[in-house]
């Protein structure tokens, strides 16, 4: 068999497995050594994996989620007209389903200024607000897009939105369709991790597999409420037993099973045998990457390990490019559920981007520092923007007609501004991305045509982006 | 052929209206109109609309091209994107213009090439370009043609000499007799046999011959209550059972445990098959002749409910439909293996089921309520229907007392009020009249308060205060009161304080209480107020800060009474009506608490008003792109040709017809979905190996007969599942040894011998806690039986009672299946997601589940407690050794695995192990074993 064919079974196995092509299919996300019978052909697989579609410009994908909605009118898209017709009906009608005192009330809405400067950073001249100091620095590092926009007026639809390209129907995560695409880089490791995943607005169907199999979803370190000290992989260790007593124990088992497989020469019992093998070598693995006990000082403050805004951010993120360093395809990193800020707009804004800005800053900078940058993609994303009018004195409501997110590294133009939004930021209006589109160029950097990594399910081929999506080539280097 | 019939008509008719336009236009004209085509309209279309829209790119999103006049003319899923001459009726203008369609969507042309859209449109939409498009655009599902696929085909009939192992001829010979007892345990009641009764299946085995001691143990075990705690679980994988809604927002669904129970039930009395169905869709509606009877069919829609829901999704009659779309794509697959979820946006493209047979059905359920209500006290959540369960008559006088109880105290309370309502009401001073310091939110949210409305502060950048300064008519003694609703998420220590002729008073009050007089009255106390020295005027002031609140503040109203004209009030009374009102308003709550609680179902019920009727066919599923109505109805291929379908009476959605018209004898699918499911249970693999679809990209029947034949059975003999098993597990075919399939057959399509397969996650789980003998056969409930609607964090601040189930010990199936944090036991070992039907597992050998195996408190407590029950010092390690065997593995162990045994316990005693600790490091070692996590 060849490495095509081996190929083709990892990407288009359907509901319809036989035994063998199920036994084959257990092998190619994790680790491409689950049965030896196959091992070989897997291998290929996993090398041809780079260029599955087309030559890949990034191998792995760091996703920055910031849970609950970013203002974009106060981050990276700056308004004027906001400062002129402050306080001021907005001169034009806003989204349906928003603001419920906005349904009962005549008029469009007050337009709110923004509170915070904004300044042009590097020499991209990218506007940034004061909000983001640290990420400032990275200006000529960034590619914003202006003009995104999504489904879903509330969380829970376009949480699942930018997670899984769907707002109502479980589907997988990117993620998994990366894990199932690619496979794994360190057969030591899962090729998708989430570290404090959210865990409202869908919880585990943001980074779930739905119909892949099982393999692809996300290996979890804690939740999004949960301390990153205490945050590590389910099941990990045994701290009853010290590690030679098990390694006896697991010698015992793998000699009863021989000899089951001996005399059954059934395949599923030497997938138990690797399973077990590959068990024991990542109960060796994780428990360092995640402790990160030995990086340096200076990495800690540079990251804001030890400051009491950034502690939690900076750690999330240090571990975020550890596991993408050894291997790791897809690492997702979310903020806790923030940024949802219908009122209290000054408060929260500055103290939800403190605590992320330096340590965001810091992983830019890391990755770039250990080379990490030519092949690692950055994407820093929320579910949806913020209105420029008003809600309650000082708060803005959902806005998924016009947002911004920004991408970093492998593939894409630094420092440079993609679409915008009208005067007032509320619709995406120039070279519109729909959420599609970004899962669309996210696959076509990693190698992926988004329209044929695909997967049968229930008779049809489903892939990530539906009938829809389309690469946004202008943002590619 | 219809599909070229109705595209001709549609170019006739616009090609004689074109011919019409063009007789009155003179060649030069023509030629101006093509020039102006060409410079204003040919290039925007090659910028703009091609990418998407295009034959030649082979891109056509919504079935529409434009590199072409017919592609135009025919239009898209739409139809006609241009009319000539009125560009009022264009559709490609109105998207244009952003008015239905918003094309292009990556933002608005210029209104001067909008306008020349329009000009092009009223002057005939002359379009010179002549490829004709290559379009593949089915306008009508062919349903005659669909019923020649096998599946849509009647059952064949058979003799009655037919049998399952005339059908498969099997080659290998029935399997060793414990391997035998191992698989007949574990597929027909998920648990391994006991020593005895191993036993005892061996001496029936040797002594009369394997097929009586088979035929004794299946009835012994299909009368047993684990077989349907074993078989209803595949059932609810295809019902997509859970017990909370994940989606959006995961709240608990605490009644769904008695739909799960019910199944067991159902498996357990073995309910026909049709009738089974029939409840589930439709058990509101039907007739009943006991209370009884009446709370089990209502149970049963259960089926309906408990699937994942967008609750907050803001576009409700969106949320209605895709409600309606997942059940319908439920039933499909569930009870007819089709996915009719396919055809929501357009005919199927595989199968012939057209969007108008989606929209028929679907109307079906979108007339049916299931979400329902506000929840959490936002409109932006939906609920869904509870209904009132009958109950014993015992229950009933308890709860009829009660509320005749609740209703006496009701009755005192209102009289009390009425005299308190006639008492002094003395002077109120409103928070619009008070002096206030910082941003208070005007607020009327909740509804119980003085004036227009209340004022809300929730801390910030305070301090807020508020200052309410009353003119009093004469010095003297006055009952002062303040006045906040009550209710969670309110200050928990609002701070008042009060100026009066004695000095300055500070109380903290909880604002979450609910005051005594009329619930909006709070008593601060009696104070002596006097002439101010200054002024001579009587004031009372009473001051409240946000400071340390510790919630929403609210501040609305004072209210001051004089003492005198209180004590005057009262004397016709007695003791004061406040402190009556305040000891009944205290029983009534207490009464209120202790409430015997109806049970109650999560039951569906006939929708009405507008939700209850046909529904338009919404092209491409966007619920604002209406396309014509269509009468609710029934699948066409897979109805009786030629028969009238059964009518829906007025005023009811149509589920007891569409479940009378699924459960029919001749019915092609429903018989055959259902035995299929059975056999795949059996072999680990369907007649049919795609067991949900049976459609044209499922698999095709590896024994057409042979299904047929089990599916006839099954009706004949009243849809008994029991009886279909029974006949499956007594044939030759299912008792063959397992070995590896052979190269000619890899994936044993031929059944030519039984398949080893891999233990079900329930199974594995449930056999670890019978054997450590841990397993408690009580708890029928969930857990979150008793949480109430409760959101849960599906990690995070879970429900303690949610978050350790490695601790709980009943069997698997009355786990609390709470979506997005089903229990890791399960997980790990492929449970299928709860969202989705999935009558065929996933299987996957994952280092996840060794890490479970080796790692898990729950594996290192079974070993343990197994371990505990050979902690006898008489027993020799080789008799522990050859009794754990027989237990786990169901075997007897042979020498060399005795030897491997007792050196492995020495080695372990001799490092300083106990004994029963030795022991119990040997049985997670069987338990983690490919033997034990495998059938054969």
């Amino acid at each position: 068999m060849t490495g095509n064919l081996a190929m083709k079974q990892c990407h288009r196995f359907s509901d319809n497995l036989s035994r063998r092509q199920m036994l084959t299919a257990s092998g190619c996300g994790f680790g491409a050594v689950a049965f030896q019978a196959f091992a070989q052909q897997i291998a290929a697989a996993a090398g041809n994996a780079d260029s599955v579609h087309h030559p890949a410009k990034a191998k792995r994908v760091i996703f920055l989620f910031m849970h609950g909605g970013v203002s974009q009118v106060d981050s990276f898209d700056p308004k004027p007209k906001l400062s002129e017709f402050d306080g001021q009906d907005l001169p034009f009608k806003g989204l349906d389903n928003l603001d419920v005192a906005l349904k009962h009330r005549a008029g469009n809405g007050k337009v709110l200024d923004t509170t915070w400067k904004f300044k042009q950073h590097g020499e991209s001249g990218a506007w940034i607000s004061e909000l983001w100091p640290h990420l400032a620095k990275h200006a000529d590092d960034l590619c914003f897009i202006k003009s995104m926009h999504t489904r879903g007026t509330s969380h829970g639809q376009a949480v699942a939105m930018i997670h899984t390209g769907n707002d109502n129907l479980l589907r997988p995560s990117v993620g998994a369709w990366v894990s199932y695409g690619l496979g794994t880089e360190n057969e030591n490791l899962p090729a998708f991790v989430s570290i404090t995943p959210p865990a409202g607005h869908g919880g585990t169907r943001n980074f779930g597999s739905a119909f892949l199999p099982a393999q692809h979803q996300a290996t979890t370190l804690g939740h999004s409420a949960s301390k990153a000290d205490d945050a590590t992989i389910e099941y990990l260790q045994n701290h009853g037993v010290d590690k030679s007593d098990q390694q006896r124990q697991l010698a015992l088992l793998q000699q009863m099973n021989q000899r089951h497989y001996s005399q059954t020469k059934d395949a599923q019992v030497d997938g138990v045998i690797q399973s077990y093998e590959m068990a024991f070598r990542m109960q060796g693995v994780a428990p360092e990457l995640i402790d990160i006990s030995g990086e340096s000082k200076a990495t800690r403050e540079q990251y804001g390990v030890d400051q009491k805004e950034t502690a939690e951010f900076a750690h999330r993120c240090l571990l975020a490019r550890r596991f993408s360093e050894a291997g790791v395809r897809f690492v997702q990193v979310s903020t806790r559920y923030v940024w949802d800020q219908h009122s209290n707009l000054v408060a929260g804004h500055t103290k939800n981007a403190l605590s992320v800005d330096q340590p965001i800053a810091a992983l830019l900078a890391d990755l770039k520092q250990r080379g990490l940058m030519d092949d690692t993609l950055v994407v820093w994303g929320t579910e949806f923007g913020r209105t420029p009018v008003v809600q309650g004195k000082n708060g803005r409501d959902h806005n998924p007609a016009g947002f911004t997110v920004w991408l970093s590294g492998a593939g894409v133009k630094p420092g440079y501004s993609h679409g915008a939004t009208d005067d007032f930021g509320y619709y995406a209006v120039e070279n519109k991305v729909h959420m599609h589109d970004l899962h669309a160029t996210i696959l076509h950097l990693l190698g992926i045509d988004h329209e044929r990594l695909t997967y049968r399910y229930a008779g049809r081929d489903f892939r990530l982006t539906d009938v829809y999506g389309e690469v946004v080539n202008e943002i590619l280097s | 052929m219809k599909t070229t019939f109705v595209y001709q008509i549609v170019l006739l008719v616009i090609g004689s209206f074109s011919l019409c336009a063009v007789r009155q236009v003179t060649a030069q004209e023509q030629t101006a109109k093509v020039d102006f085509f060409e410079a204003k309209i040919r290039p925007v279309l090659v910028k703009h609309c091609y990418p998407c829209h295009s034959s030649e790119l082979g891109k056509s999103k919504g079935g529409l091209v434009l590199d072409s006049r017919s592609g135009w003319q025919v239009g898209g899923d739409s139809g006609a994107a241009i009319v000539p001459g009125k560009s009022g009726d264009s559709l490609l203008l109105d998207a244009l213009k952003y008015e239905s369609f918003e094309m292009p969507p990556k933002g608005k042309l210029p209104e001067q090439t909008i306008a020349d859209f329009q000009q092009w449109i009223e002057h005939g939409a002359v379009d010179p370009r002549t490829t004709a498009a290559e379009l593949p655009r089915e306008t009508k599902v062919d349903i005659e043609k669909g019923r020649q696929f096998w599946s849509f085909q009647p059952l064949r009939t058979f003799s009655d000499d037919q049998s399952i192992d005339r059908f498969i001829q099997p080659e290998t010979s029935v399997a060793e007799p414990d391997k035998l007892v191992r698989r007949l345990y574990l597929d027909l009641i998920g648990l391994p046999p006991s020593l005895q009764e191993r036993e005892s299946f061996l001496s029936l085995y040797h002594q009369q011959s394997p097929q009586v001691a088979v035929e004794t143990v299946a009835d012994r075990l299909l009368a047993r209550r684990e077989f349907g705690e074993k078989w209803a679980r595949h059932w609810l994988d295809v019902a997509r059972y859970a017990d909370s809604n994940g989606g959006d927002f995961n709240l608990t669904f605490f009644e769904s445990w008695r739909y799960r129970n019910y199944v067991i039930d159902a498996f357990n009395q073995d309910m026909p098959y049709d009738q089974f169905l029939r409840e589930q869709i439709a058990g509101d509606l039907l007739p009943f002749d006991s209370a009884e009877q009446r709370n089990r069919q209502l149970i049963a829609t259960g089926f309906l409910m408990v699937s994942a829901k967008m609750l907050t999704e803001r576009d409700k009659p969106k949320m209605h439909l895709d409600i309606a779309d997942e059940q319908l794509d439920t039933i499909g697959r569930a009870a007819m293996g089709l996915t009719l979820g396919c055809a929501r946006c357009h005919d199927h493209k595989f199968d012939p089921i057209s969007a108008a047979d989606y929209y028929a059905m679907a109307g079906i359920l979108h007339s049916t309520r299931t979400a329902d209500r506000v929840l959490m006290n936002n409109v932006n959540v939906t609920g869904w229907t509870n209904t009132d369960l009958a109950v014993d008559d015992a229950s009933k006088a308890a709860m009829k007392k009660h509320r005749s109880d609740v209703d006496r105290v009701i009755q005192q309370i209102k009289k009390l009020e009425a005299v308190q309502q006639a008492s002094p009401q003395g002077i109120v001073v409103d928070d619009t009249a008070a002096e206030k310091t910082g941003p208070w939110r005007k607020s009327t949210y909740r509804t119980n308060h003085v004036g227009q409305h209340y004022l809300a502060n929730n801390g910030g950048d305070g301090p807020h205060t508020i200052t309410w300064k009353a003119s009093l008519p004469k010095p003297g003694k006055y009952d002062l009161r303040v006045s906040f609703c009550g209710g969670g998420s309110l200050a928990k220590t609002a701070a008042y304080t009060i100026r009066h002729a004695d000095g300055e008073t500070k109380l903290v009050i909880d604002q979450t209480v609910t005051p005594d007089i009329d619930g909006l009255w709070f008593r601060l106390g009696q104070f002596r107020f006097d002439q101010q020295q200054s002024t001579g005027n009587v004031v009372a002031e009473v001051f409240l800060t946000d400071e340390n609140a510790g919630g929403f503040l609210l501040a609305d109203a004072v209210q001051l009474v004089s003492v005198d004209e209180l004590k005057a009030a009262d004397k016709s009374e007695g003791e004061s009506p406040g402190l009556q009102l305040k000891e009944l308003r205290r029983q009534l709550t207490k009464l209120q608490s202790s409430q015997p609680k109806v049970p109650q179902a999560m039951a569906a019920m006939d929708a009405k008003g507008d939700r209850l009727g046909d529904l338009n066919i919404r092209i491409r599923g966007e619920t604002k792109n209406l396309g014509p109505r269509v009468p609710r109805g029934f699948l066409q291929v897979a109805s009786q040709p030629g028969a009238k379908p059964p009518a829906i009476p007025a005023g009811q959605s149509g589920r007891v017809e569409l479940a009378a018209w699924l459960t029919r004898a001749d019915h092609p699918l429903t018989a055959r979905v259902m035995a299929n499911r059975v056999w795949q249970q059996l072999f680990g693999r369907g007649i049919v190996a795609t067991s949900d679809n049976f459609g044209a990209r499922g698999a095709l029947p590896s024994h057409p007969e042979l299904l047929d034949y089990l599916a006839q059975e099954y009706v004949s003999e009243h849809w008994s599942t029991k009886s279909l098993i029974r006949k499956i597990v007594t044939s030759k075919t299912y008792q063959q040894a397992a070995r590896v399939a052979v190269s000619e057959d890899p994936d044993n399509q031929r059944f030519k011998h039984q398949n080893r397969r891999p233990l079900v996650a329930e199974s594995i789980r449930d056999s670890m806690l019978v054997i450590a003998g841990q397993l408690d056969a009580k708890p029928r409930e969930s857990v979150v039986a008793h949480l109430g609607t409760y959101a849960i964090q599906t990690s995070g601040q879970r429900h303690a009672s949610l978050a350790q189930t490695d601790e709980l010990r009943q069997r698997s199936i009355y786990l609390p299946i709470v979506r997005g944090a089903v229990p890791p036991s399960l997980a790990v070992f492929d449970l299928p997601n709860p969202d989705l039907v999935a009558g065929v597992r996933s299987v996957t050998t994952v280092p996840a589940q060794a890490l479970f195996m080796m790692n898990s408190s729950f594996a290192i407590e079974m070993a343990k407690s197994t371990s505990e029950q050979f902690s006898d010092p008489s027993l020799s390690v080789d008799q522990i050794i050859a009794q754990l065997f027989l237990r786990i593995l169901s075997r007897q162990a042979d020498q060399q695995e005795l030897a491997m045994g007792r050196a492995y316990v020495a080695e372990l005693t001799a490092d300083g192990k106990t004994r029963t600790q030795a022991v119990a490091s040997l049985i997670q070692v069987m338990f983690s074993s490919a033997e034990f996590r495998l059938v054969e």
